[in-house]
């Protein structure tokens, strides 16, 4: 025992050994690095416009204000999914969203509950067909649905006169059309093709078929797969089948002759968002004048304000040949319409094997 | 601490010796990798914090270039004049010459190109072909028209018309003397232009990221980065995250801003030492413990084993000697400590087995001389009665001589089987008177015997009948041969040390019997029983300091006893 009390006696000098070294090791740590950038945003965006329609109107809403615009980009569903989950309207940084931009008006006039009033001062010059009676949401830009063709495949005698043509046995397994469970701009394209055919049959099982029940999983998609030649024609908006086409690319598109829906986007200000004054600022900027010029002139869609016409060369939307159904028909056409399309692809699964 | 005594002596030296060699070994290593790397980064972040400054100073310099050119452009108001009059060729060739004069400064940093106030382009300094209109209402020329001085502006990659090479812009408004607007100088600041800007401040692994007030990015000096990386650099400088972390050395992102105009630059600098360099340096300092772990293994065994074998064969050994085995002995061929002190065991245990023996063979001498004693005392009372009846007889018959001859010796036999071993110094002279009167009936009083003892040492103890045969050998021996001799018995004390001489004038002693007398340890000799008897006693009883010496001068002889005062005797 006599060497454990001289190892007692030497604990101080351990003990101050073992403190060193820790001053040591902790002295090597990093420090802390250099502060954050302030990245407290004025308003968040939450988009599920295309990224060339939504970064240049915020972009310019940046300048013009000084505000920080946050923008997450996301789908529909993702949107829909949040808003149903009741755990709000979170993002993933757990921001609040103040604005919901660039959703179809059908699925705003839908969820209406989510949404908070207000009437912006630009509402007057606004379309009477694009303005909200209870002024829960703010149009913002109109597209027409085309079809749009590759002019190096489609021969002129061959060009596609309206929602028919789709079905033309030619065209098998040459028409680009996206999963209408997957797109809201698909679901009420078949919404309006089979409300306005007058031939014989299900529409929908035949274009399934001519489909050869195959199906894309977006517009881009449908775009580039039409521009370089992997399919004949398809279904498209107005403004991408005109960016194309202005853009010097072999396409050309018609406005179905039986007629065409004009899918409306809009805006909306979120319940409870915590920047309510820079939202309201937001909406009446997407609908002012300039905003709606550039979205004209440069981005390729049609204003939804009265006082500015669409670019030359543009039929106005007056002069289009448009169906007569209201929102609110659309919205239940087009619920209808998923359903059954899913009907018509069990049906062939089953009947496949697949 | 307390388990560590729990372990045997040799798992403590070995244990000892293994956290010494490996502990700061280990540490060591640790802390050196983790210095270098601290001072790497370090340097890092101080290096590329001085680049950002540089960076952002040319920046600030660069907009104050731009600042100064415009206004030494318009500060005579032709520039301003000549977008209204359009006819004047040669005010058009007067403008050009001082737009070229004006942008010589910074002509490597940007193009100059002069639009009206419809948005048109007039001039440009720029060879490219370019838009030649710029919208009025939307962007560069909207926000010009709200400011003063130069406008910079991002621009917008999405919008169609938009130049892809020109990352940013900067607007001036052109006023004439009268503060109406007649058009825009216009400063497109291409990749090029911020390649050049930017040249020479980062090295190869670094990326500089430029962005605008909004935090949104304009230029990057790694042209292959897409969105994805852009924004996962402006992420980790937002929020100020350290990149790839537990890699030891880490890719930094440091930012500064621009004061002036509010521009962001980011840069990010990975590690000059890859992650690859930081690994192979901890697989080495590992294999390096590794290595002092074997070795400390190997050498702290062999020196635990070396320490511990001699200390436990010592143990043994010395439980035997416990139990009683004297003769064991370790071998030992080590010359150091260990050995000297195996030996020293070795000579302890040999010591103590010859002590042992010495003590035995004196134990068994006593008892012999104690047997010796008892026969002596065999029957006393036939011959004290005999003495008697020799005495009375004698006394009847009125011979004297034979009565004191009788009667002395009676005294005499009685002091010598006395079963008391000590008697006092008194009773011890009265034997020695006994014996001095039947010695001088039978010399017929040759010689003169006298005592020369204090009265305070009368009554010490002294073993029994220790002066008759020195008594005897002066009488005999001394006197032999003698007229009128003279025997005295003297006593003195002196420091605890009682000493008692007895001098005879006689013919002495001869040379070799006082050798004899005098050395330590006298052996037996034939005819002086008595006297070896004497010295024996007192070497056994008080030591071997105690004894006889013997003196012979012309005088005479004397003898000299030495023992210790004792007025009690203790037991033996």
């Amino acid at each position: 025992m006599r060497l454990s009390d001289s190892t007692r006696k030497r604990w101080p000098a351990v003990c101050a050994l073992s403190l060193i070294c820790c001053i040591l090791l902790s002295s090597c740590r990093l420090e802390t690095g250099e502060q954050p950038m302030n990245s407290q945003a004025d308003l968040v965006v939450y988009s599920v416009q295309e990224n060339g329609i939504c970064e240049p109107i915020v972009k310019e809403f940046e300048e013009r204000t000084g505000f920080n615009v946050k923008v997450e980009n996301g789908s529909l569903e993702e949107l829909l999914k949040k808003l149903e989950d009741g755990s709000g309207p979170y993002g993933d940084a757990g921001e609040a969203w103040d604005v919901v931009f660039g959703v179809g008006i059908e699925t705003l006039e839908e969820k209406k509950e989510y949404w908070q009033a207000y009437e912006s001062p630009e509402n007057p010059f606004i379309a009477g067909a694009f303005r909200c009676e209870d002024r829960k949401w703010t149009s913002f830009s109109a597209c027409p649905l085309v079809i749009m063709y590759n002019t190096n495949v489609v021969t002129y005698r061959e060009v596609p006169a309206g929602w028919s043509s789709l079905l033309e046995p030619r065209w098998k397994g040459r028409v680009a059309f996206v999963d209408p469970g997957l797109s809201d701009i698909y679901s009420s394209a078949l919404a309006t093709a089979a409300y306005t055919y007058r031939g014989e049959g299900d529409y929908m099982k035949q274009l399934a078929d001519n489909l050869e029940y195959g199906s894309l999983s977006s517009l881009s998609e449908v775009n580039s797969g039409i521009l370089d030649g992997r399919y004949s024609l398809g279904v498209t908006i107005e403004g991408a089948a005109q960016a194309l086409r202005s853009g010097g690319a072999d396409v050309d598109y018609i406005y179905p002759k039986e007629g065409t829906t004009v899918l409306p986007d809009g805006a909306a200000i979120v319940n409870g968002c915590p920047h309510p004054e820079a939202a309201r600022h937001f909406l009446d900027f997407t609908v002012s004048k300039d905003a709606q010029r550039i979205l004209v002139s440069d981005l390729n869609r049609r204003s939804v304000r009265m006082d500015v016409p669409p670019l030359p060369g543009l039929s106005p939307v007056n002069s289009l040949p448009i169906i007569d159904m209201d929102l609110k028909g659309l919205s239940r056409e087009k619920k209808e319409i998923q359903k059954q399309w899913n009907k018509v692809l069990t049906v062939y699964k089953r009947r496949t094997g697949g | 601490m307390k388990w560590f005594g729990q372990f045997s002596f040799k798992t403590r030296v070995f244990l000892g010796c293994l956290l010494v060699a490996l502990v700061p070994l280990t540490f060591s290593s640790v802390v050196v990798t983790r210095l270098f790397t601290a001072s790497i980064n370090r340097q890092l972040a101080m290096e590329g914090n001085r680049q950002l400054e540089e960076v952002s100073a040319k920046l600030t310099q660069l907009f104050e270039n731009c600042e100064k050119a415009c206004e030494a452009f318009t500060a005579d108001g032709t520039a301003a004049r000549v977008m209204i009059d359009k006819d004047a060729i040669e005010m058009q060739k007067d403008l050009y010459l001082s737009l070229y004069q004006a942008v010589q400064e910074i002509y490597s940093s940007a193009q100059f190109s002069i639009y009206d106030s419809g948005g048109k382009l007039r001039f440009t300094t720029d060879t490219a072909s370019k838009n030649s209109a710029l919208p009025i209402r939307w962007g560069l020329l909207k926000k010009a028209q709200e400011a003063r001085g130069i406008t910079y502006y991002r621009t917008d990659p999405y919008l169609p018309g938009t130049d892809k090479n020109i990352l940013m812009q900067g607007a001036y408004s052109l006023e004439n003397s009268h503060g109406a607007r007649t058009g825009y100088v216009v400063l497109d600041f291409s990749r090029e232009n911020f390649d050049n800007l930017l040249n020479g401040f980062y090295s190869s692994g670094d990326t500089f990221l430029v962005l605008d007030s909004h935090q949104r990015p304009i230029y990057c000096s790694s042209p292959e980065y897409g969105e994805k990386e852009i924004n996962d650099i402006i992420f980790h400088g937002v929020s100020g995250h350290e990149g790839e972390k537990g890699r030891e050395v880490y890719t930094r992102y440091l930012w500064t801003r621009e004061p002036s105009q509010g521009i962001y630059v980011i840069l990010r600098r990975s590690a000059p030492i890859s992650a690859e360099a930081i690994r192979t340096m901890g697989t080495v300092s590992i294999l390096l413990s590794a290595l002092g772990l074997v070795l400390c293994l190997m050498i702290s065994g062999a020196l635990s084993r070396g320490i511990a074998q001699p200390v436990s064969q010592l143990d043994k050994a010395m439980a035997k000697v416990k139990r009683g085995d004297l003769s064991i002995r370790i071998h030992t061929n080590r010359q150091d400590e260990l050995g000297r002190l195996t030996e020293s065991f070795n000579q302890m245990t040999g010591d103590l087995q010859k002590y042992l023996e010495d003590t035995v063979q004196k134990q068994k001498d006593l008892n012999k001389t104690t047997i010796k004693l008892y026969q002596t005392q065999l029957n006393p009372h036939f011959l004290y009665n005999t003495l008697d009846t020799i005495k009375w007889n004698a006394r009847i018959n009125q011979i004297p001589e034979i009565a004191i001859l009788a009667e002395n010796l009676a005294e005499i036999l009685r002091r010598s089987i006395s079963s008391r071993p000590f008697i006092t110094l008194r009773e011890e002279l009265e034997t020695i008177k006994s014996y001095i009167e039947i010695q001088k009936i039978r010399f017929t009083g040759r010689f003169l015997y006298e005592t020369e003892i204090p009265d305070q040492l009368e009554e010490c103890m002294v073993p029994r009948m220790f002066l008759q045969p020195l008594v005897e050998n002066a009488i005999i021996h001394g006197l032999d041969g003698c007229e009128n001799g003279y025997i005295c018995i003297f006593a003195d004390q002196k420091d605890g040390v009682l000493s008692i001489s007895i001098t005879d004038d006689g013919c002495g002693m001869d040379k070799e019997m006082v050798d004899w007398i005098n050395s330590d340890n006298p052996l037996k000799r034939d005819g002086h029983l008595g006297l070896y008897n004497v010295i024996r006693i007192l070497k056994i009883y008080y030591g071997q300091e105690y004894g006889i010496r013997a003196e012979v001068t012309k005088e005479g002889t004397t003898i000299a006893l030495r023992l210790p005062v004792q007025r009690e005797v203790t037991d033996v």
